[in-house]
C-alpha cells in the first residue's frame, strides 16, 4: 500500500516531466538537450548540488509549514505572509534591534528565533480568529498573507528602510550576522543544516510522539479524536504555531542566508511550500524529498534559461503544477477506491432503512 | 371506482437486506391512512418510493388505476404527491414563499411568480393559518416551518399528502392542531397519508391503518376496529418472554447521575433539525449495572448523547465517576469514559490507519504506551496482540489499515479500545447495529463480563430485543422525556406500548426505585 | 474585478469556493493577448479568454466536484499552474517575437476602443468616469444586473442560493446538484477569464508576468465582505478602485499639493492604503463570520447518500 503510493508518487512526477518536455519539443526545443541542462544545473557537480540545496532550503521549511498543519486539519495558506513577516522580523533584529557588536553566535540565534517566533505569532492571529470568531482559518490567512506583504512595504518604507534611498528595501544585514557559507564560491549557508534539523525533529514528532499521533488523528477524523478525548482545538493551535514558525524560520533564515536585505518580492516560497507538502504526502520526510526534487527542478531551470536556449524557468512551475494536478488526481481516485471497498463492506451488513 | 393509490407486492432491497417485502395496500380518496410501525420496520422506504426518492425492486404502484412509475422527486409531484419529511426539506435563508418557487415546476427565469403565490394564499386560507411567508425559514419556529413544508407539499401535489413524523418535534397544542388540519384536509376530498410512531396520534385521525414489522405488513384494518393491544402486538410481536440477564441491583456506587439536564438554549433561533427534544433529563447508573434507554427515534436519544460527549453544552448538574462536571462543555471527561458511538465509521474509527492505532486511539498517551510525550510502540504489539486474541478480532495483521475489516471486527476494534481500560462508566449506543448475528452476540457478551467486572454503562439502543436482554434497570424515553420503567418487572408489550407514549401515567407513580431518585421523574405527560 | 467577483460569487453561492480564481484570471489574460495579437481582433481575444477560464475551471470541476478532492488544495495547484505555465509561455513568446522581429504591441485600434455614449459621457465629473468606457465594462454593469435580479427575483437564483444553503433540500426538488454546480464553477470561470482579457488586451495593452498580482485574492475577499451579494461586491469593489485611485492620487499630490492635511500625509506610508481592503476584508469576516457565515455547504463538497 505504502510502496504502491511511493510508485505512484514518482510514476506522476515522471509523467509529468515527461508531458511538458515533449510539449516543449513540440515548441521546438530539443528534449535531449534540455535535460543534460537540466543535469548539469541541479546535480552534476559539487556546485550544482549546493544550488539545488540552497534552493531547497525554503522549500521544505514552508513545506513542512504547510504539511504540519494540513495534517492537523489546519488549512494554512498562510505561509507566504508569515514568512513574510518572519523575514521583516529577523531583518530588524539584524539591523535595528541588536547592537552591532553582539557576536556572531547568539546574535543569529536571536535572529531566527525572532524570525520564527514572529511567523507563529501571525499565524497565531488565524487561529484566534477561528477559535474566537469562527473565522475560517483557509480565508484569514489569505487575507492575512496581504496584510503581511503591505505591512512589511510599510516597514520597508519606514522603520527598516535603507538609509540614503527611497527604494523600499532595508539595509544591507551586517556580514557577522549572515549565515556562515559552507562551501566557497557558493551560496550554500548552514541555514540548510538548520532546516535539515528541523525536518528530522518534525518526522520524530510525528512518528514518535503523542503530539504527533494526535494531530494526524485530527486530520484524518475530527469527530473520532475529540470523543476519545483527544484535546482539539489546542493541538490545532499547537501545530499552527509550528508550522507558522517553520514559515518565518524559512524567511529569516532565507534572508541572513541568501539575500542579505530584503524588499518585498522575497519569492513565491510560502504557495509554493503548499505544493510540496502535498507531493510530500504531509509526510516531514516525504516533503524534503519533495522541496529537493522542487529545488533541482529550480535549479535546473535557472540553468537552462541562463544557456544558449534560453528556456524560461517558469517550465519548472508548469512542471510542478501539472505534478500537482496529477497527484490531486491519483490521491483522490485511490482515496474513492479504499473508501469504496469499505464502504461496500458496510452496505451489505447495514440495515438499510431510509436513507 | 378504483382507488386513488394502490402498492402492489412492492418489495425494496438494500443488499442483503430486504426492507419491504411484498407489501400491497390500497388507499381511497380522501382517506387518512396510517402507517405505524418500530425504528427498521420499513416506513421511510416505504415513503421514500412514493416520493420519488427511491426505486422498488418489484411489485407496481398504481394512481387512479393507472400504473405509474415515480422515477424522480419531481415526477412525484407531477403526479401529484407531496411530500413532507420529518427532517423538513426547507432552504434556511430562504423565506417560505421562496421555498415554495424553488421547488415550484416550471422556467428557470420565473421568479415568485403569482400562481406560486396565489396557490399558497389559496391554501393558506383554506387552512385558516397565518404563516409568515416573507421572513427566512430558519428564523421560524419548528411548527411554522412545519405549516410551510405543508403548504409547499399541497401546491406541489394536491392529491395525496404524504407526512412523515410530523408530530415528532411539537407541542401537545401544536399537534392537535395539526392533526386537525388533518381531518379538515381529508374532508376536502384530500388524501392523507401519516406515518409515525405514536399510537394515540394515529387512532385518532386515522380512517385506516396498517402497520408495518420487518419489512411485511402485518395488519390492514380500519382505525376504529382494532384495539390498541392489537396494534401493539402486531407491530412488535408475539410477547415471548425473553432470556435476559438482568441482575438484581447491586447496590454500587453511582458513575453517571444526570439532573435535569438539557441543552443549553441559546437567544437565536436555530433550524429545525438542530431543535432539540431533550427536556431535564435526569437518570443514573449504578457501578455494575446496565441501565437501558430505549424509545422510538427521535425521542432525544441523539441529545442525550451529544451531553454525554460534551458535544453541545448543557445546563443542569452532571456527576461522572463522583466529579461534578460543571461545564459540561469541557471535554476532559472524555478520556475517564468509555464511549461506543453511534456511527463507527463517522465516529469511532480512523479509517485509513491501522488496528494498532485504532486501538491505541484512547490510551496512547498513557503508561506503559507512551513516556514524556513519547510513543513506546514496541510495547503495543504484544498488549495489542493479547487484545486481539481477547476480542477474537479476525484480522491477520494488526498494521493493515482498519477499513478493510469488515463492520463487525471494525466494531469489536472500538469495543475492545473503550473496555480495555476499564472505565468506570461506558456510554454505548447502538453498539450492534449492523452487525452480523455472531458479532453482535460477542459484543453482548463483553458489555455483560464488563458489567459482571463493576462497569456502570449506559445503553442506548434502537434493538428493543437485545436492549431487554442486557438492561438491569430500564429508562423509556418519549418525547424528550426520560421514564424509569419496572423492568424486569415489566412485560415487553408494555414497554413497546410506553415507547408510544400510551399508558405512561403508570409509571408516574412508578413501583420502583433505588434511592429515592424516582421522585425526580420529570416532565409533563402527553395524552 | 467586478466581473471576476461575480463569477466568483455565484459559486461560492453554490457552495464552490475556487481559490484558483487568480490563476484563472491570468490564464484568460495571457489567452485573450496571444489570441488578439494573432488575430488582430479583440473580440477573438475575448473570446480566448473567456474560454481558457472556463477549460481551467473545467479541470476544477472535474477534480473536485467530479472527484471529490479538495477544492482548497484543487485550486492552490490551478494558481501554481496558471503562474507556471503563462510566464513560460510569455517568455517563450517573447523570444519567439524578437528573434522574429516583431513588436510586442497590439495596435490601438486592434483592442477594444472605448465607447463615449453620447450625451452621458459629457456631464461634468463623473461622466467620463462612467460613460466612456470599454464595450466590456458596459457589459459588465449588465450582467451584473443580470446576475443581481437572477439570484433574488428568479427560481435560478433560489435553486442557486439553495445549493450552498441545503443541497439535500435541492436534491429533494429534483436537482441535479453536481451539475448545477458544476456549471455555476464554470460560469465563474468564463467571467474571471473575461477580467484577465479586460486587464491585457483593455487596460493596459500588454501582458506582463504574474500581471494579476493578487487581484483574484482580492476579489475572493470581496466576495467575503460583501456578504455574497451582488451589492456588497460592487459596493466593496467600488469602495476598493476608490481607495486604489485615491491611493494613488494621494502619492502624488501630497509632494506636489501645499494643503497642509496631504502635507502631514507625507509620512504616511501609502501602503496603509493598500492594506486596507484586505484588513477591512478580515474586520468584517471577524465581526460577521460567526452571525452569518455565509453559504453553509462553501467548500464542502456533496455526495447523494443514496
Amino acid at each position: 500500500m505504502f510502496l504502491l503510493e511511493i510508485i505512484f508518487t514518482v510514476g506522476g512526477c515522471a509523467l509529468a516531466a515527461g508531458a511538458v518536455l515533449i510539449l516543449l519539443a513540440l515548441m521546438g526545443f530539443p528534449p535531449g538537450h534540455i535535460l543534460e541542462l537540466w543535469y548539469r544545473g541541479a546535480v552534476a557537480d559539487r556546485y550544482a548540488l549546493a544550488d539545488t540545496l540552497t534552493k531547497a532550503c525554503p522549500l521544505l521549511l514552508t513545506g513542512l509549514a504547510a504539511a504540519i498543519t494540513f495534517r492537523a486539519g489546519v488549512f494554512n495558506i498562510g505561509a507566504q505572509g508569515q514568512l513574510l513577516v518572519g523575514a521583516a522580523m529577523a531583518v530588524a533584529m539584524s539591523t535595528r534591534l541588536l547592537s552591532p557588536h553582539t557576536p556572531p553566535l547568539p546574535g543569529i540565534t536571536m535572529c531566527l528565533f525572532a524570525g520564527a517566533g514572529a511567523g507563529a505569532a501571525w499565524g497565531l492571529l488565524a487561529s484566534l480568529l477561528e477559535l474566537w470568531r469562527k473565522v475560517p482559518v483557509v480565508l484569514s490567512t489569505i487575507l492575512l498573507n496581504f496584510t503581511a506583504l503591505y505591512a512589511v512595504k510599510i516597514l520597508l518604507h519606514s522603520y527598516l528602510q535603507a538609509h540614503g534611498t527611497s527604494a523600499p528595501q532595508s539595509s544591507q544585514i551586517p556580514p557577522h550576522f549572515c549565515l556562515p557559507v559552507m562551501m566557497k564560491y557558493t551560496s550554500l549557508h548552514i541555514g540548510v543544516l538548520i532546516a535539515a534539523a528541523v525536518a528530522m525533529v518534525a518526522e520524530f514528532v510525528q512518528v514518535m510522539t503523542v503530539f504527533g499521533f494526535q494531530t494526524t488523528a485530527i486530520g484524518l477524523n475530527e469527530a473520532a479524536s475529540r470523543l476519545v478525548g483527544i484535546p482539539v482545538a489546542a493541538r490545532q493551535i499547537q501545530a499552527m504555531l509550528i508550522g507558522a514558525g517553520c514559515a518565518g524560520l524559512a524567511g529569516a533564515i532565507q534572508i541572513l542566508g541568501v539575500a542579505h536585505f530584503m524588499t518585498a518580492k522575497i519569492g513565491n516560497y510560502g504557495y509554493a511550500g503548499i505544493a510540496v507538502a502535498l507531493l510530500g504526502r504531509l509526510d516531514p520526510m516525504g516533503v524534503a524529498v519533495a522541496a529537493l526534487f522542487f529545488g533541482a527542478l529550480d535549479a535546473g531551470a535557472q540553468r537552462a534559461e541562463e544557456s544558449s536556449i534560453g528556456l524560461p524557468h517558469e517550465t519548472s512551475n508548469i512542471i510542478k503544477a501539472v505534478i500537482i494536478l496529477a497527484m490531486l488526481i491519483i490521491g483522490a481516485w485511490s482515496m474513492r477506491r479504499t473508501l469504496r471497498s469499505g464502504l461496500w463492506q458496510q452496505r451489505n451488513t447495514e440495515t438499510g432503512d431510509g436513507a | 371506482m378504483s382507488p386513488l393509490l394502490e402498492l402492489i407486492r412492492i418489495t425494496r432491497r438494500f443488499g442483503n437486506l430486504t426492507a419491504l417485502s411484498e407489501v400491497s395496500l390500497r388507499v381511497n380518496t380522501g382517506e387518512v391512512f396510517g402507517i405505524l410501525g418500530e425504528n427498521g420496520a420499513g416506513k421511510s422506504t416505504l415513503m421514500h418510493l412514493l416520493a420519488g426518492a427511491l426505486q422498488p425492486n418489484s411489485g407496481q404502484i398504481l394512481l387512479e388505476g393507472q400504473k405509474v412509475v415515480i422515477s424522480s422527486p419531481r415526477r412525484a409531484f407531477e403526479l401529484g404527491i407531496g411530500m413532507v419529511y420529518q427532517h423538513f426539506k426547507l432552504v434556511g435563508t430562504q423565506t417560505g414563499m421562496e421555498n415554495l418557487a424553488l421547488f415550484a415546476p416550471g422556467g428557470w427565469w420565473r421568479g415568485v411568480s403569482a400562481e406560486v403565490r396565489q396557490t399558497a394564499d389559496r391554501w393558506r386560507r383554506e387552512l385558516n393559518w397565518n404563516v409568515e411567508m416573507h421572513r427566512p425559514v430558519e428564523r421560524l419556529s419548528v411548527s411554522e416551518q412545519q405549516r410551510i413544508e405543508i403548504i409547499k407539499a399541497l401546491s406541489l401535489g394536491g392529491r395525496l399528502l404524504i407526512l412523515d413524523e410530523p408530530t415528532a418535534a411539537l407541542t401537545p397544542a401544536q399537534v392537535d392542531s395539526l392533526l386537525s388540519t388533518v381531518r379538515q384536509l381529508a374532508e376536502r376530498g384530500l388524501t392523507v397519508l401519516l406515518v409515525s410512531h405514536k399510537l394515540a396520534e394515529i387512532k385518532s385521525v386515522c380512517d385506516r391503518i396498517m402497520i408495518l414489522r420487518q419489512g411485511r405488513m402485518t395488519l390492514e384494518a380500519a382505525a376504529d376496529d382494532v384495539s390498541t393491544s392489537e396494534i401493539i402486538t402486531a407491530m412488535i410481536g408475539k410477547d415471548i418472554s425473553l432470556p435476559t440477564a438482568a441482575r438484581a441491583p447491586q447496590g454500587g456506587r453511582s458513575v453517571l447521575e444526570l439532573e435535569h439536564a438539557e441543552p443549553k438554549h441559546r437567544g437565536r433561533h436555530s433550524f429545525g433539525r438542530d431543535r432539540s427534544v431533550l427536556k431535564a433529563a435526569s437518570l443514573r447508573v449504578n457501578a455494575g449495572e446496565i441501565a437501558g434507554i430505549c424509545g422510538v427515534e427521535g425521542s432525544g436519544q441523539i441529545e442525550l448523547s451529544a451531553i454525554l460527549t460534551g458535544e453541545t453544552d448543557a445546563a443542569g448538574r452532571l456527576v461522572i465517576d463522583g466529579i461534578p462536571l460543571t461545564k459540561f462543555g469541557a471535554r476532559r471527561h472524555l478520556k475517564d469514559i468509555g464511549v461506543i458511538p453511534a456511527d463507527r465509521q463517522k465516529e469511532g474509527l480512523i479509517l485509513p490507519w491501522s488496528i494498532h492505532n485504532n486501538l491505541a486511539l484512547k490510551a496512547h498517551d498513557r503508561r506503559p504506551f507512551s513516556r514524556w510525550g513519547i510513543l513506546r510502540r514496541r510495547g503495543w504489539s504484544d498488549h495489542h496482540e493479547r487484545i486481539k486474541r481477547q476480542f477474537d478480532i479476525r484480522a491477520g495483521d494488526l498494521r493493515m489499515p482498519v477499513v478493510g475489516l469488515s463492520g463487525g471486527n471494525q466494531q469489536k476494534v472500538i469495543v475492545a479500545r473503550e473496555l480495555e481500560l476499564k472505565p468506570g462508566f461506558l456510554l454505548a449506543i447502538n453498539p450492534t447495529r449492523g452487525l452480523d448475528v455472531g458479532a453482535a452476540a460477542f459484543v453482548m457478551q463483553q458489555m455483560l463480563t464488563a458489567r459482571d467486572g463493576g462497569m456502570g454503562i449506559l445503553l442506548i439502543h434502537d434493538d428493543l430485543d437485545e436492549l431487554l436482554r442486557l438492561s438491569d434497570r430500564l429508562y423509556v424515553m418519549y418525547a424528550g422525556h426520560l421514564y424509569e420503567t419496572p423492568w424486569p418487572d415489566a412485560t415487553r408489550r408494555q414497554i413497546g406500548a410506553w415507547m408510544l407514549g400510551n399508558e405512561l401515567e403508570s409509571l408516574r407513580s412508578g413501583p420502583r426505585g433505588d434511592d429515592g431518585f424516582r421522585d425526580r421523574r420529570n416532565g409533563p405527560v402527553q395524552p | 474585478m467586478v466581473l471576476a467577483g461575480l463569477g466568483e460569487l455565484t459559486a461560492e453561492i453554490t457552495g464552490v469556493i475556487d481559490i484558483g480564481i487568480e490563476g484563472i484570471m491570468l490564464s484568460g489574460a495571457l489567452a485573450a493577448f496571444l489570441a488578439s495579437f494573432a488575430s488582430g481582433h479583440g473580440m477573438i481575444g475575448l473570446l480566448a479568454g473567456i474560454l481558457s477560464g472556463i477549460v481551467m475551471a473545467g479541470i476544477f470541476a472535474v477534480t473536485c466536484i467530479g472527484m471529490g478532492a479538495d477544492q482548497i488544495v484543487v485550486g492552490t495547484a490551478i494558481n501554481l499552474l496558471a503562474l507556471g505555465a503563462t510566464g513560460s509561455f510569455w517568455m517563450l513568446f517573447q523570444n519567439w517575437t524578437q528573434s522574429h522581429n516583431l513588436v510586442i504591441h497590439l495596435a490601438r485600434n486592434e483592442a477594444f476602443n472605448r465607447i463615449p455614449i453620447p450625451w452621458l459621457s459629457q456631464i461634468g465629473f463623473a461622466g467620463p468616469a462612467l460613460f466612456d468606457q470599454y464595450g466590456l465594462v458596459y457589459f459588465t454593469i449588465v450582467l451584473c444586473g443580470m446576475v443581481g435580479w437572477a439570484l433574488n427575483r428568479t427560481r435560478l437564483g433560489l435553486v442557486i442560493r439553495g445549493l450552498g444553503d441545503s443541497p439535500e433540500t435541492c436534491a429533494a426538488a429534483g436537482i441535479p446538484v453536481k451539475l448545477s454546480r458544476t456549471l455555476a464553477t464554470l460560469f465563474a470561470g468564463g467571467c474571471a477569464g473575461a477580467a484577465g482579457a479586460y486587464l491585457s488586451i483593455m487596460q493596459t495593452h500588454s501582458f506582463a508576468q504574474n500581471m494579476t498580482d493578487g487581484i483574484g485574492f482580492v476579489v475572493l475577499s470581496l466576495v467575503i465582505f460583501g456578504r455574497w451579494t451582488v451589492w456588497g461586491l460592487i459596493s466593496g469593489c467600488v469602495l476598493f478602485g476608490a481607495i486604489n485611485s485615491l491611493q494613488q492620487t494621494l502619492q502624488t499630490a501630497r509632494y506636489t499639493s501645499h494643503s497642509t492635511v496631504l502635507h502631514a500625509m507625507r509620512h504616511l506610508p501609502f501602503e496603509i492604503f493598500q492594506m486596507l481592503p484586505y484588513l477591512a476584508a478580515l474586520i468584517a469576516l471577524a465581526i460577521f463570520a460567526g452571525s452569518r457565515p455565509g453559504p453553509k455547504y462553501l467548500g464542502k463538497n456533496w455526495q447523494a447518500d443514496s
